[in-house]
């Protein structure tokens, strides 16, 4: 291709890609690149690189959203400065602890033991297992699942986070004295003063469910406070939607996977043996052992923001543990997705609880589209066999309306 | 064709489905609702497709029928012709999509810390913080075509530099 022609056809790309190109430039695109294979790789190249540059660039530190920020972090620093930071020293980022956690600092990687305290402007990576930060001087814990990316914004005590990808888990410590939480996606951002929520970004949308407490959640210039049991949802439409808890008059069980259950039914069209005081997995292929109750095409319950979802138990070996939800359309007709909790577990018994923002979409439409839908199936299931997974209970609830 | 098959074909697509969307949208803002609403329009409407040799055109189909609507949505006036870019480098979107698939995003971080200072500061301002080209140019007191030009030459080097960095960890492992 002529330099000449090489530069115009970059001109006309470049216009593209800022979606600012008029008719008869189009059009010339267009010639370019039915006239040539070169400029239809040049083209392919540049779209794909654009698409994906912003996945990995590093993004600069940003101030929140909160006009109130700057006055914190600047208290902050001269509560440190003339020693009145709890502790007497100078804070330091959160340590960061998980097997296969990665963190990309100035352009490199470095193991978890490699990276030491995390600072500002660090990636934290994880691959097929979670990761957790920890704040030194106070009982802030944030777990990344697997699979996720999560920027650190701001490192001390004026922490902001940033997900670029995936789910994490927040139990905050009380945020007082000068510190602060923020949580950010690119659709919304949750301030916390003291509670246990978790944040997802898919690209389907932002979600944000809250255990204990009360964040503060803005989106596209709106900030609504969310309480315990609610659910705030920004979704590709841009529109921050909040859904308040249904005020709670004591738990309502909607399904119930445990031996009291398997036994009213003698077992039939479940997957899984009674054993003891729990239902033994059955294994279902080479990696894999479930707990499963037969399908009901009218579904158990309706899939719902205020649904908890609460499981004991044991695993013989370490593996993963998820739960999985079967969603038939509102209408029951057709299917619609499969919607589930994961975590990966050492062997032991374990007691663990989610909630409906903790759910990823495994399969199927959408979260925020599932809201109303049938719940037709419920299934336990462990990977990395032989786990020997068994299921003492597990219920999926909601406050009783 | 059954639900599932048309979910487990569309999620095997989805990357090459983006880029289509976007050679037809030109900017990025609102490719990936595009394709979200694609996505939900192959769940409801899976039951139209005979099979799997018939998915790819119909999938295509829908993705520039939504994306054209988008830019309805968006636009007061948007330039007739945009999807012709897409069926022209239809093939060459496919193949692009290969070359920025998850498993070779380390080779680009690699790739992206061997770069010039001012190869740099245009990523940073392009990537890092999302400014169009326009602004890039007023920040950086160029002409805005100087600019889209260092940008396709930037891209054109990653690749290479991707490929070259792959093709020596292959030797390596070989």
């Amino acid at each position: 291709m002529a330099p000449e022609v090489q530069r115009r056809l970059d001109q006309l790309i470049g216009g593209h890609l800022d979606g600012a190109l008029d008719e008869a430039q189009v059009a010339e695109l267009a010639a370019l690149l039915a006239a040539d294979g070169e400029a239809r790789r040049a083209f392919a190249r540049s779209l794909a690189y654009d698409t994906a540059l912003p996945r990995v660039a590093q993004r600069r530190q940003r101030p929140l959203l909160l006009r109130w920020w700057p006055a914190l972090a600047a208290a902050a620093l001269l509560m440190v400065g003339i020693g009145l930071w709890p502790g007497g020293s100078t804070p330091t980022g959160p340590q960061l602890e998980g097997e296969g956690a990665l963190v990309v600092r100035a352009g490199g990687e470095l193991d978890v033991a490699a990276a030491g305290p995390l600072r500002a402007g660090d990636l934290v990576r994880t691959r097929s297992a979670t990761a957790v930060l920890r704040w030194p001087g106070e009982d802030t814990r944030i777990e990344l699942a697997a699979g996720g990316e999560l920027e650190i914004a701001a490192a001390g005590p004026a922490k902001d986070l940033l997900l670029r990808g995936g789910r994490l888990a927040v139990d905050a410590a009380h945020q007082q004295d000068g510190r602060s939480l923020a949580v950010r996606t690119d659709r919304l951002a949750v301030t916390v003063v003291g509670t246990r929520f978790s944040v997802s970004r898919t690209p389907a949308g932002s979600t944000v469910a809250v255990a204990e407490g009360t964040v503060a959640v803005s989106a596209g210039g709106e900030r609504r406070e969310v309480a315990a049991g609610g659910l705030a949802m920004v979704g590709g439409g841009g529109a921050l939607q909040v859904m308040p808890a249904t005020p709670a008059a004591g738990g309502a069980t909607l399904v119930r996977l445990d031996p009291a259950a398997w036994q009213a039914a003698r077992g039939q069209g479940w997957t899984g043996t009674l054993r003891g005081d729990g239902i033994a997995a059955a294994a279902v292929d080479a990696t894999s052992e479930r707990v499963e109750i037969p399908h009901k095409d009218g579904g158990y319950a309706r899939l719902r923001p205020d649904l908890g979802i609460a499981i004991d138990a044991t695993l013989a070996h370490p593996g993963t543990l998820a739960v999985f939800l079967v969603c038939r359309q509102a209408d029951g007709r057709d299917w619609l997705g499969v919607y589930a909790v994961h975590i990966d577990l050492p062997a032991g018994r374990h007691q663990r609880t989610w909630s409906f923002g903790d759910l990823r979409v495994e399969k199927g439409a959408a979260l925020a589209q599932a809201l109303g839908a049938r719940i037709s199936g419920v299934a336990v299931g462990a990977w990395n066999r032989p786990v020997g997974l068994v299921v003492h209970s597990c219920t999926v609830g909601a406050p009783a309306p | 064709m059954e639900r599932d098959q048309a979910a487990e074909l569309f999620e095997a697509r989805r990357a090459p489905l983006l880029f289509y969307i976007r050679a037809i949208v030109g900017s990025l803002h609102g490719c990936e609702d595009v394709l979200q609403e694609a996505a939900m329009i192959c769940l409801r409407k899976h039951a139209e497709v005979p099979d799997e040799a018939a998915f790819e055109g119909w999938i295509r189909r829908i993705c520039r029928f939504e994306a054209l609507k988008h830019l309805e949505r968006h636009r007061r006036e948007r330039p007739a012709g945009s999807e012709r870019l897409a069926q022209l480098a239809e093939r060459e979107l496919t193949e692009a999509a290969d070359e920025v698939a998850d498993h070779r995003l380390d080779a680009l971080r690699a790739c992206l810390g061997r770069l010039s200072p001012g190869a740099r500061q245009l990523v940073q301002l392009r990537y890092g913080d999302g400014h169009p080209g326009e602004e890039i140019a007023r920040r950086l007191g160029r002409p805005l075509n100087t600019v889209y030009v260092t940008l396709c030459r930037l891209h054109k080097t990653l690749a290479d530099c991707v490929r070259q960095r792959l093709a020596r960890e292959d030797g390596h492992g070989a």
